[in-house]
């Protein structure tokens, strides 16, 4: 006998998401960047998050630090290669959650690199908008290390520092949108 | 006894400020034009004196234009009668590498005093040979003391836009030669 899940589809609400990166520069402040355009898609059963497909595909053209010579530079196969590669997917093949903590499990694929990549995300509540849509809020934050996909560029200063960290932060603030 | 001058390095500074939407969500933003100016008695900052900021409302930047110009709109900041967001400071009390700056802060005309947290990431030498300083700031006001008051709320009761705004400058400075 087969049991039908009923399953809702959500949509990344990309004006009111931020998907930001920050790498340390010259050890003594953060750079930061977001990423103007990306969707997402998470498909989840109809009474909660848990055992949800989660796919993202993220724009690397669309990346922006404030600085255009520096985005033309991360852009460049110095960093990113954007031209080559001109999407970062994530593709989830895992996903719990208990209470508010949600642990995701999947694919990260930078540069055609396919890494595993596991992350938790806190879910942060639900509401309906002023439109009547209803919306589902959550963060995340994690640690990549860009060697893991090839992004290797760097500068040494004053002897022995290293001009930027290996380490990126990524922080995401994520508004899903019902579709269905 | 000679002071020594600080300059904003904008190519690695940003202002970043956040604010919650319908009481689950935050949505961030940036201001991308702003300048400050620092005057301290040596090359440590465990003294400084005057650090001023004037940040350009129109630099105003959330990735969405729509809303980018409803904030520059009379609903908010109002920017065509008052483009700059000034901060004067007033006092600097250092506690090893933390320290909290003092100082008056104007939005919209409103000038408040603030209280905000400093962390002091060091003095290094760049590739170019230029001494740098840098700094994490962070603070916070609520947007209605400032004449901000735009409010909106959802059927169910849910406040669409917060009254908290979270800011973080993540700031370099150059020292001058002098």
């Amino acid at each position: 006998m087969s049991t039908t899940v009923k399953k809702a589809t959500w949509a990344i609400d990309p004006i009111h998401s931020t998907i930001r990166f920050d790498a340390k520069y010259l050890l003594i402040t953060s750079v930061s960047g977001w990423f103007r355009e990306y969707e997402g898609t998470v498909v989840s059963s109809t009474d909660g998050f848990n055992n949800s497909e989660i796919q993202l595909t993220i724009y690397v053209q669309s990346l922006t630090t404030s600085n255009e010579e520096r985005d033309n530079h991360l852009r460049s196969p110095d960093f990113f290669d954007a031209k080559k590669y001109p999407v970062i997917q994530f593709q989830s093949n895992a996903v719990t959650m208990q209470e508010k903590k949600i642990t995701v499990s999947g694919i990260l694929s930078v540069k055609n690199i396919e890494h595993p990549f596991q992350f938790t995300a806190t879910f942060l509540g639900m509401c309906t908008d002023p439109l009547g849509n209803a919306k589902a809020a959550f963060e995340m934050d994690t640690v990549l290390n860009r060697k893991d996909f090839n992004i290797t560029w760097n500068q040494l200063f004053d002897k022995n520092g290293l001009l930027l960290s290996d380490e990126v932060k990524v922080h995401c603030d994520l508004q899903l949108l019902k579709l269905s | 006894m000679s002071q020594v001058k600080w300059t904003l390095d904008p190519m690695h500074s940003e202002i970043t400020f956040k604010v919650k939407h319908l009481m689950i969500s935050t949505v961030t933003g940036q201001f991308r034009t702003f300048n400050v100016v620092a005057e301290t008695a040596s090359e440590d900052f465990s003294k400084p004196g005057a650090i001023d900021v004037t940040i350009d409302v129109s630099s105003i930047d959330t990735n969405n234009e729509q809303r980018d110009g409803h904030l520059k709109s009379d609903d908010f900041f109002s920017a065509a009668n008052h483009n700059q967001i000034t901060f004067k400071s007033t006092k600097f009390e250092a506690n090893g590498e933390e320290a909290k700056l003092s100082g008056n802060l104007t939005i919209k005309g409103v000038t408040k005093p603030v209280v905000l947290n400093v962390e002091q990431g060091g003095v290094v030498v760049d590739p170019y040979g230029q001494t740098k300083a840098g700094f994490t700031v962070t603070g916070k006001v609520s947007r209605k003391e400032f004449g901000l008051t735009y409010s909106a709320v959802t059927e169910a009761g849910n406040v669409v836009i917060g009254d908290d705004i979270k800011f973080q400058g993540e700031i370099q400075l150059v020292k001058q030669a002098s």
